[in-house]
Formats: C-alpha cells, sequence, structure tokens
C-alpha cells in the first residue's frame, strides 16, 4: 500500500497504482475522457491535470498516467491546475462545438465558449475527441486492430486501413459503447451491423429458433475456443434463457398434469 | 474434494407461479435507493439479472448458474468479469461493453445495457452476483412469495444427499428378516 496526500488529506492506494486512483480515493471528483479502468492509462485528454508539489519542483502532470509514489502530495485546485484544466476542455470545445458530452464537460468547469475558433471535423467524426479509446480498446482487448489513428496533425482521425470495409472488424460494437462522446455510429439493420464510422458492415446469424438477428459471422471462431457453446452459439440471449430452462424443467420429477408433453 | 464450490440458486419450476417478484426484488436491490419507488424518484435505473421464462406451460426465473469455470470470464479481454472462490460477477467499471460474456454464456443470463458507474453513463454487462453485498442473502430468494428459490450449497446438498441414502439404508437393513430368527 502507498501513502500519500491528496489536497491535504491523507490517501491509501494499492502499490502500482496512478495518481488518479489516489484522487478518486480522496473524493475528488476528477474528470476524464480517456480513461478506463479497463484499458492501459493513455493520458490523451488532459483532464485530469493535476499539481504535484512534492517531490519538487512542483509539476502539472496528468493524474490518469503519472505513477503513485508513497510521500507524493497532490493539489488538484491550485490555479496552474484548474486554469491548464480549462484550456484542455476549451480546445475540447473548439474541435466538437455540438458535442452535448462536452459541452457539459466545459460547462461544469466554467467554460461557456471557445475562444479558439477553428473549423471542426466534418462528416462522421465530428463528436471525434481523439481520446483514443476505441483504438486502444480494438487493440489491447479485442485483438482485432481494426482501426488506428491515420493522418497528421490537423488531419488525425481513427479510421479503418484506407479509409475501407474492414475485415479485421469482429462487430462486437466495443468501440462505439466505449466512445465518450458517441462519435461512433453502430446500426442493427436486419442481418447486418453497419459500422457507419468505420465503413465497415458485419453479416449477422439469424437465430436458428426465433431468427432475431445476433451472432456476428465473424465471431464463429468463438465455440473453438469455447467447444461448450458449440451448439448454442447462434442463438440469441433470450432463446438460450428457454433453452436452459427447458432442460431444468425436463429434469424434475414433474406431477402437475398438462405440464409435461412425454 | 472439489475446491472453492460456491452456492448457487437452485429453482423449484413446481412452485413459480410466474409472479415476476424475483425480477423486481432484483432489480430495486441493485439500486441506491434499494427499493423501486425509491429508484424510480431517485431517477435511478433498475436493471433486473434474472428473467422469469415459460416453457412448456411452466414458468421459472432463469439465472446465472454460478459456473465454476465460467466461459464468460475466460473470455473477458480486460477482467470485469471475475471469479472469487464462490461467485462469478462483473465490475462495471472495467467493462468495455464487447459483448463478448453475452455471446458465451450458454444460459443467456449476461445482458449489457446502461448504467451509471462513478458518475458517468456508460454501457456495461450485468449479471446475477448472487447479491454478495445484500445482508441477508439473494432479494430473489427473500422475495419470492412461494419459496421456489433458494440459495443452495453444494457441499450441504451433496451432505443431506448421502444421509438420506443412509436412512433408506437403514431401513431397508432394518426391515429384512434377522438371520436366525
Amino acid at each position: 500500500m502507498i501513502h500519500l496526500t491528496v489536497n491535504e488529506r491523507p490517501v491509501t492506494v494499492p502499490a502500482g497504482a496512478r495518481l488518479l486512483q489516489a484522487v478518486r480515493a480522496a473524493g475528488v471528483a476528477l474528470p476524464t475522457l480517456c480513461y478506463h479502468e479497463g484499458l492501459a492509462p493513455y493520458g490523451a485528454c488532459r483532464l485530469c491535470l493535476v499539481t504535484l508539489t512534492s517531490p519538487p519542483p512542483a509539476k502539472l502532470v496528468a493524474a490518469c498516467v503519472h505513477p503513485a509514489v508513497a510521500g507524493m502530495i497532490v493539489n488538484t485546485e491550485t490555479p496552474e491546475a484548474v486554469a491548464s484544466r480549462r484550456l484542455a476542455v476549451e480546445l475540447l470545445l473548439s474541435r466538437c462545438p455540438q458535442s452535448e458530452v462536452i459541452k457539459n464537460l466545459a460547462a461544469a468547469m466554467g467554460v461557456r465558449e471557445s475562444r479558439f475558433p477553428v473549423s471542426p471535423p466534418e462528416g462522421e467524426m465530428d463528436l471525434c475527441v481523439l481520446c483514443g479509446l476505441c483504438v486502444r480498446v480494438c487493440q489491447e482487448a479485442i485483438g482485432a486492430n481494426a482501426i488506428g489513428f491515420v493522418g497528421r496533425g490537423g488531419n488525425r482521425k481513427v479510421s479503418t486501413p484506407f479509409e475501407l470495409h474492414s475485415e479485421a472488424c469482429l462487430g462486437c460494437g466495443a468501440c462505439a459503447e466505449i466512445c465518450p462522446t458517441g462519435a461512433i455510429r453502430l446500426e442493427n439493420r436486419g442481418p447486418v451491423r453497419i459500422l457507419y464510422t468505420w465503413h465497415t458492415r458485419v453479416e449477422l446469424h439469424p437465430c436458428p429458433q426465433c431468427g432475431r438477428f445476433f451472432a456476428p459471422q465473424a465471431m464463429a471462431f468463438l465455440p473453438q475456443k469455447f467447444p461448450e457453446i458449440d451448439s448454442l452459439w447462434r442463438l440469441c440471449p433470450e432463446c438460450r434463457q428457454q433453452r436452459a430452462a427447458r432442460q431444468w424443467v425436463q429434469q424434475q420429477p414433474l406431477d402437475r398434469t398438462g405440464t409435461r408433453s412425454d | 474434494m472439489e475446491q472453492f464450490e460456491g452456492p448457487f440458486l437452485l429453482v423449484d419450476p413446481q412452485r413459480c407461479v410466474g409472479c415476476h417478484t424475483c425480477e423486481l426484488a432484483c432489480a430495486a436491490a441493485h439500486t441506491q435507493a434499494g427499493s423501486i419507488i425509491g429508484a424510480v424518484l431517485a431517477r435511478e435505473r433498475l436493471h433486473r439479472r434474472n428473467r422469469v421464462v415459460q416453457v412448456d406451460g411452466v414458468k421459472l426465473p432463469v439465472q446465472c448458474r454460478q459456473c465454476q469455470d465460467a466461459p464468460c470470464v475466460r473470455v473477458c479481454p480486460t477482467g470485469a468479469t471475475y471469479r472469487t472462490e464462490t461467485y462469478t460477477a462483473v465490475d462495471q467499471a472495467r467493462c468495455i461493453g464487447c459483448r463478448l460474456c453475452m455471446m458465451v454464456c450458454p444460459f443467456g443470463a449476461i445482458h449489457v445495457a446502461t448504467t451509471t458507474v462513478a458518475g458517468q453513463e456508460k454501457r456495461a454487462a450485468f449479471k446475477c452476483d448472487l447479491c454478495v453485498d445484500r445482508i441477508g442473502g439473494p432479494a430473489c430468494v427473500a422475495a419470492c412469495p412461494t419459496k421456489a428459490l433458494s440459495l443452495r450449497h453444494p457441499q450441504r446438498e451433496a451432505d443431506r444427499a448421502s444421509q438420506a441414502a443412509a436412512r433408506q439404508f437403514l431401513k431397508a437393513l432394518a426391515s429384512q428378516p434377522q438371520p436366525g430368527s
């Protein structure tokens, strides 16, 4: 366990923790966009900047990536830290003026409008803050590597290779679920799951019992890794529940009339 | 002896009347308010982890079976679905919403829905956690009006079965004619 001080309050965090855990353990609600507990810290959004007073010299660090070390003194409310976070959210607001999430974050930090008029990214990615969560979740967690950053500087954006249909995409939808601003458009339209943002269409298997489209065809490798679902991986969850219930009922010595067919 | 045998929920379909009280109790037990009305007033989201289904004219709730070698735990890429010595559960803060656990659950006991974690809205997996944080055990068991649900411990069930077998054997022995009589 590591003992450190956050806003003059003693905090204890487990070994290997980052400063953000310590800040949250102290009860300080520091906003984040690019941080996710299930993924490696990244430090892209700069909304978690705090002042690290000790060890000297005092410096601004991103709490989500900075490792917590015993004896550190952290202050989240110094004028520099507050101003830096406000600047970060102002820059995000100039990039994504339509995003409700960014607008609410900015309003909570006292920023009404941005002083930096830039032409926001056009088309599908007008809500993207380039936090990299979708790229990281596809690479680190899913292992599909279907999407990545393309372009440089102001042209940087997230897309599939050559901005074409991705063969690597499993159609799991984790990128759309994890996106903090809801920039990724995913739609289940009949037998296809369309990821508009990635120019990708994933075919879905119909449930053999109810016909509802559920399992992406690209996940056909799952029954090889999980032999126990070999016979049922195309079933939708509702039909799996029915199947489990029927198996259990048929094992019961039922004596009510009309409850058993045999 | 098999290690780490945890309790599980046993359903007696003969007692279930399909009243869905267990679903309501489940949703209420997993809110801050602790009750359906309180959660609605506090604008909390209500999610049940079990579902009453009807098969061949019989109704019964279906929920997580607390698999020992759980496919959902093995498939989870971030370790959000985890297994302790006695139960499996989801750490929603770590969940990325990839639905792989939903794909591999043989019982359809996991679903992905919108929730609020640490003040932020996100989509995460939901599954039965046997109400491990609730004093008095699972809320569905406590709420069931016909006692169709019960929390069973495998070791105790095995003990009970062997006692019953021993009793049956003794009874059979006593009813046999004694040699020499």
